[in-house]
């Protein structure tokens, strides 16, 4: 037979030579009486209420909100507006908390919606998080309208990723960036941005740390602007700790400019940077400066959506596309960059 | 990691059900809330669950043995990747079980703050409801037929998805 059960005992009867240490405490989220203050605890130990668990384990519709937000999160913005909304009074209300909505990440790759109805789904969670939008992913779908449409409603966003948009956005990307003001990480994959657009950075996004501009290797050089984003990262970004160029048509001045500005830098992602020299003073300066630094040679591994064949795969089969996605050519219209989305969806889908 | 538990302190817990379940500190430690139990010098050597059942307990042990055997990622830079895989295996069998005992053991994990297991269970609640509509998702989690939305409300909701009329 075990001896009776006395939680919180009186302090004579704690075995305090058992637990010399004291230990931090991590940060207990869910509100539970075991979490409470010690007082707390005790009182509400001593008066036997714990809280009736197994009475509501059968009740579906009882499970904390912040489980309920939990599984939430993993089904995804989709599956949220287009099923777990509709499946009952408690989740409906739930799924309308703003904060359900902080982080919002929608990628093309799943479903099989036009890239028009997930920019209006888009739309309709960012109305949802009411302004607590932190982190916003947006994967193969944006343009102008939907940047603006954030940029308007998201003022505390602290983390912006845009991956695979063709369409020509530097019209919209400086007035966008200057609602971000608490922007830490800025992460562009195959989608464009001017040199204004980081000089709007510097002077909007103070807290900018992580900035990510992730090409394929240009197939057309301009060697009078090969440097202009480069520059104006190493002039305007001086906070910058981590910098991935993948597929930048800099040249040694461009990477020196950083070295000099970004005196913060730690990691430095330099792949696909064929213009570029380091066998020379300047690639001793790279790897003195910078801790984690990878080289233009270096292989591609673990990077989503730049390909080792990016060059071959646009030669070959969309030669004219290319001209259009990479130059930012005029004459873009929306059917276009839905026509552009749904030929690398076809190619890229698993 | 230390393997020299079995010879160090036990604590007792004791299921709704009035089972007993001794177990070394160090297994129980993985849950946040008896950890700080102890430290607070709160818990005598038996801990009364008087809200879990002996099942879902000794689910919740199994998984926490497993966890605290296993050498954490912050003890070493390069993790013994064979380690890592067996651990990821032993998860995804563990969540093999019925959506009842799920859903008891993620209100318990709760309860007791395992945050691991809580983010297992529900990862696999997500899985199982992903991609399906919301009459399937009811059955699935037999929801409640008194908490349906009412037809205004489906209306409202159908109103609200735009996008599915483009």
């Amino acid at each position: 037979m075990l001896p009776p059960i006395r939680l919180c005992a009186s302090k004579s009867d704690q075995q305090k030579a058992k637990n010399p240490k004291s230990v931090p405490k991590a940060k207990m989220p869910s509100p539970i009486i075991l979490c409470a203050s010690k007082a707390d605890r005790q009182k509400a130990l001593n008066h036997k209420a714990v809280p009736k668990v197994k009475a509501s384990f059968k009740r579906w519709l009882d499970l904390p909100s912040d489980l309920a937000t939990n599984i939430l999160h993993r089904i995804g913005v989709i599956d949220i507006l287009e099923n777990a909304q509709k499946v009952c009074t408690t989740w409906r209300n739930i799924c309308k908390e703003p904060a359900i909505w902080r982080v919002i990440h929608m990628d093309t790759a799943f479903g099989s919606h036009t890239t028009a109805q997930l920019r209006e789904m888009c739309k309709n969670a960012v109305d949802r998080s009411q302004g607590q939008l932190v982190d916003i992913s947006i994967l193969g779908f944006c343009n102008n309208e939907l940047l603006k449409y954030i940029a308007d409603r998201a003022s505390h966003l602290r983390r912006l990723e845009i991956a695979c948009c063709y369409g020509d956005m530097n019209g919209t990307w400086a007035e966008a960036l200057k609602k971000f003001p608490a922007l830490e990480e800025l992460s562009l994959q195959k989608t464009g941005i001017t040199k204004e657009a980081i000089e709007t950075i510097g002077r909007h996004c103070p807290l900018l740390k992580i900035l990510k501009l992730n090409q394929a290797p240009p197939r057309y050089l301009d060697e009078a602007s090969q440097n202009d984003l480069s520059i104006a990262i190493g002039t305007n970004l001086h906070e910058l700790s981590h910098l991935e160029l993948i597929g930048n048509s800099m040249t040694n001045i461009g990477i020196e400019v950083i070295l000099d500005g970004c005196r913060h830098l730690e990691s430095l992602d330099l792949r696909k940077c064929h213009y570029i020299n380091l066998k020379s003073d300047l690639g001793k300066k790279c790897s003195r400066q910078i801790k984690y630094l990878k080289l233009p040679e270096d292989s591609l591994d673990g990077c989503p959506y730049i390909y080792e064949n990016d060059e071959d795969f646009y030669d070959d089969m969309y030669p004219d596309m290319l001209c259009h996605c990479h130059c930012g050519l005029d004459g873009h219209d929306s059917d276009d960059d839905e026509r552009w989305t749904e030929v690398y969806m076809e190619i890229f889908s698993p | 990691m230390s393997t020299s538990s079995s010879s160090s302190k036990k604590i007792v817990l004791k299921s709704a059900d009035n089972e007993t379940f001794e177990i070394d500190e160090i297994v129980a430690l993985e849950s946040q809330a008896i950890k700080n139990m102890i430290e607070d010098e709160c818990a005598d050597n038996v801990i009364p669950l008087g809200n879990i059942d002996s099942k879902t307990l000794s689910k919740i042990i199994e998984y926490c043995k497993k966890h605290a055997e296993s050498p954490k990622k912050d003890d070493n830079a390069d993790i013994d990747e064979k380690a890592v895989e067996d651990l990821k295996s032993f998860d995804a069998e563990f969540a093999k079980v019925d959506m009842p005992l799920i859903q008891d053991i993620l209100m318990a994990a709760n309860f007791l703050n395992i945050d691991n297991l809580i983010g297992l269970m529900c990862r696999t609640i997500a899985d199982r409801i992903k991609g399906k509509t919301p009459e399937e998702i009811r059955k699935i989690l037999n929801i409640n037929k008194n908490d349906l939305l009412s037809p205004e409300q489906e209306a409202k909701a159908r109103e609200e998805n735009s996008w599915a009329f483009d």
